[in-house]
């Protein structure tokens, strides 16, 4: 081949190739973000404060994580993430008498169940994704109703260590399982076979399809992680409120969707490192809480993170053009 | 020589480290057919991409009849229009659709009605008579779509026609009529046309000059009447390369046929057929469009159902998949490299081992630094940089990806390698290194190679034995040295001389 010169890639370089460079700004403006508003924003770095921050992020990210592994793969997204997590707010709280272990594993059975059939729909019997999703949404939803007959189910107990507790003042138990489970994840994603036939797969479906890949097992397995974050999200919700109903997860597809196209996962798939899912969650968990503490209605939160999704998508599709 | 309809200087681009052009000048003759020739990577589609405002590059100027053109933004694809490397056929689009998008007569509203007959007599033109306006363009093989790729380039009647190794998928006959309507559309519209083509018997069949390039820039332009062959090849890689010779067989006669096919057939396809290689025998399947040959191939690795059997040393295996087909031994590469070929937004590396994650992970967890030494290594062994391993192949010129796509099947280390187009838009110094790495896996480890292919110079310097085909049925089987290109292409455009077998199809 022809001898065209190379720089040497630095590592700063390698932050800000066009492929990374989205994830590497969302990294630093969620430090700067978080810097600032400690420094500008009275009581922003309390305790209290800090715990709220981290409950939301911990939620929404976990189910981003799960979401990220449909993404990566090449189908798009999964719309059933609420109603999976609503189910399963339901199941943990009925089975929350059997105490938090047993109780949470319920909850991820009946994610990993729901994942799975999902994964054989898409994986196997190739069906549209995003119909699939919503169809599985809505029967999820349906039995969720069923089970419950509608109604709100409370926790028997008092407020356990999974819901409110903390390892430090200010770090609930519930972002260590966050932390754990993005760790966790970026190393299987990276590290593993599967992680790469996963992310090959999402770069180009023909051509693993052809070089042999065990790509309808790599679909399934993504809906199934899908399916168990959505479910983990639901459980840690209801053992926040001590409750478990309908309500649970209403707007955790987008905010899980909105969470990880922040954070620089590519909407057609291949590319984003799990890690870039938690950098999303948690800069828009920031963003968020500081609209909040400046008492800004519900409404604006919305449009915020509206709006940050559409700057990052646009951002996304303008460096997409730019690598060209 | 006077005033050129479109004069270049100090073209200059660079990606991150890779200079593509460095300083490039080109002066076009009005209503001349301009050849462009170089090594993969030499800067030949990054020159023409920036001619026609897809490249912004960083430094130089550009005239397009006699006025400055803004660098990086389309030109008005009436005064030029370009034919990509890569295909941009939109599959889900009608081949009418698929020819008019973005042509500048459609307005706001499209209206099919205006267009069809244009349309129609264009792609008559180029051999797509038997093509319906109306056909899905993803239903068509790959050698159609780049036909209605050259017909959306001539419809435009655009002044100056860019075309980038356009029949690198093309059989010599559809070739012939492409020549045809380009010589056409220089005499009696006075057209400049500028072609790309590693198969140097085009170059000088078809053009009136030659620019060349290596390494981003300019060595020569000349008349193509005063060039030789040996000259050319020489300004292109610096060095004389010798084609034409018959390789040495490393076929291993007397030994068991490393492949046996027993009443082999699809039918519609090909017809029954029987066929025995030996190890380390190089073999080209060669047939027109619609001959079967290629569809024959791409059953062996499970591609298509078809009935009979398969033997490989002796023992039957029916590969029913691709996977099946890989873990019997028997490797594919696609003739469509950016669809199915290689993982363009994937890195180098990766692409190389993604065929064999079981052999470089060991219970699940890849083992980096085996993955390192698998890649580098058959990089060594295709002639890729290994320095560009970890960066994406959609950086490397097309032929470069073409060398990607053959060493991850390679990787496999297959008894068997099927080979649909094995070097499609590679240049001929690489190309020659690569007959030399499948000669040596040829010979040490018996490697028995099946390709079909296009390019009659391709099946006349790589192959050991050549299989012709006509409409389904084999026309000759027999050694190369027993070969000679008349021979082919009479087999495959009439058929075998006695009439009667040619109903079996
Ligand atoms: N988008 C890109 N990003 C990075 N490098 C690129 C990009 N496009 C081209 N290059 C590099 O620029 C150089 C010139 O590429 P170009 O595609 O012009 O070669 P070419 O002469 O057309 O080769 P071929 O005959 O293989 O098609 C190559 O080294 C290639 O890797
Ligand atoms: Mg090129």
């Amino acid at each position: 081949m022809s001898t065209a010169t190379l720089a040497p890639s630095s590592r700063l370089s390698g932050l800000f190739a066009p492929a990374r460079v989205q994830a590497t700004v969302i990294q630093i403006a969620t430090v700067v973000m978080f810097l600032l508003a400690c420094v500008s924003i009275d009581n922003f770095a309390s305790a209290a404060n800090l715990s709220s921050i981290l409950y939301a992020a911990s939620t929404v990210g976990i189910a981003a994580v799960g979401l990220a592994s449909v993404t990566i793969s090449g189908n798009l997204f999964a719309l059933s993430l609420g109603a999976t997590a609503a189910f399963s707010s339901i199941v943990f709280i009925m089975a929350s008498g059997l105490g938090v272990w047993p109780a949470l594993a319920a909850s991820l059975l009946l994610g990993v169940a729901f994942g799975a059939l999902q994964g054989l729909v898409v994986g196997w019997l190739r069906c549209n994704a995003i119909i699939s999703t919503i169809a599985a949404g809505s029967l999820i939803a349906g039995l969720a109703t069923w089970v419950s007959d509608g109604r709100t189910v409370l926790a028997e107990g008092g407020p356990t260590w999974l819901g409110s507790g903390t390892i430090v003042p200010g770090v609930p138990w519930q972002a260590v399982l966050f932390a754990a489970i993005v760790i966790v994840g970026e190393v299987l994603m990276q590290r593993t076979r599967a992680g790469w036939e996963l992310r090959l797969r999402g770069t180009n479906p023909d051509a693993a399809e052809l070089a042999g890949l065990r790509v309808t097992r790599m679909v399934i397995l993504s809906y199934v992680l899908a399916g168990a974050g959505a479910a983990i999200a639901g459980a840690l919700i209801a053992a926040q409120s001590g409750t478990g109903n309908l309500r649970v997860g209403a707007d955790l597809d987008f905010s899980a969707i909105a969470a990880m196209l922040v954070g620089g996962i590519a909407i057609g798939g291949g590319r984003g490192r799990i890690i870039d899912v938690a950098s999303g969650t948690l800069f828009l968990a920031v963003l968020t809480n500081i609209l909040l503490v400046n008492n800004f209605a519900y409404e604006v939160q919305l449009m915020v993170k509206g709006l940050a999704v559409l700057v990052a998508v646009t951002a996304g599709a303008l460096l997409a053009r730019k690598s060209r | 020589m006077s005033a050129p309809i479109l004069s270049a200087r100090g073209l200059k681009k660079s990606y991150g480290g890779v200079r593509a052009l460095r300083g490039m000048d080109i002066d076009l003759a009005e209503g001349e057919i301009h050849g462009l020739c170089g090594e993969n990577g030499a800067g030949k589609s990054t020159l023409v991409k920036i001619l026609g405002g897809f490249v912004m590059p960083d430094e130089g100027e550009l005239g397009i009849g006699g006025m400055r053109v803004t660098l990086g933004t389309p030109v008005d694809p009436a005064l030029l229009s370009i034919v990509h490397q890569e295909l941009s056929i939109i599959p889900h689009l009608s081949v009418l659709d698929n020819v008019m998008l973005g042509a500048r007569e459609v307005g706001a509203l499209y209206r099919r009605g205006p267009f069809r007959a244009h349309v129609r007599e264009v792609l008559d033109s180029v051999g797509l008579a038997h093509v319906p306006l109306d056909a899905l363009a993803d239903t068509l093989p790959l050698a159609e779509r780049q036909l209605i790729e050259i017909a959306r380039g001539i419809a435009r009647g655009a002044r100056v026609l860019l075309l980038d190794e356009p029949t690198a998928t093309l059989s010599d006959g559809e070739i012939e009529k492409v020549f045809a309507v380009l010589r056409r559309l220089k005499a009696e519209k006075g057209t400049t046309i500028v072609i790309i083509s590693h198969r140097l018997n085009e170059i000088f069949a078809l053009t009136d000059r030659v620019t060349v390039l290596r390494s981003g820039q300019h060595v020569m332009t000349a008349n193509t009447a005063d060039l030789t062959n040996a000259r050319l090849v020489e300004a292109m890689i610096g060095h004389e390369i010798h084609t034409g010779e018959i390789a040495p067989s490393h076929a291993r006669n007397g030994v068991s046929p490393r492949l046996s096919l027993r009443g082999w057939t699809l039918p519609g396809r090909f017809a029954p057929l029987d066929l025995d290689v030996q190890p380390g025998q190089i073999v080209s399947l060669v047939g027109q469009l619609g001959s079967g040959a290629d569809t024959l191939l791409e059953s062996l690795v499970g591609l298509h159902p078809a009935r009979g059997t398969l033997s490989l040393d002796g023992a039957a295996s029916t590969p029913r998949t691709v996977a099946e087909a890989y873990a019997a031994g028997i490797a594919y590469v696609s003739e469509d490299r950016a669809k199915r070929g290689v993982f363009l937004e994937a890195p180098i590396g990766t692409n190389l081992v993604s065929q064999i994650l079981g052999r470089v992970s060991r219970r699940g967890w890849m083992m980096p630094a085996t993955v390192r030494a698998r890649a580098a290594e058959l990089a060594r062994g295709f002639a890729l940089d290994p320095a560009r391993l970890p960066h994406d192949v959609s950086t490397l010129s097309g032929g470069n990806q073409q060398k990607v796509s053959l060493g991850k099947a390679a990787a496999l280390g297959p008894r068997l390698l099927a080979l649909n187009e094995p070097t499609r838009g590679v240049d001929i110094g690489a190309r020659a290194e690569i007959y030399d790495q499948l000669r040596s896996l040829a010979k040490a480890e018996g490697l028995t190679i099946l390709f079909y292919s296009t390019d009659l110079e391709e099946v006349l310097d790589a192959s050991d034995r050549i299989v012709t085909f006509y409409r389904g049925t084999r026309v000759r089987d027999a050694l190369r040295p027993d070969m000679d290109a008349d021979a082919i292409l009479h087999d495959i455009l009439h058929g075998p001389d006695t009439p009667d077998t040619e109903a079996a199809a």
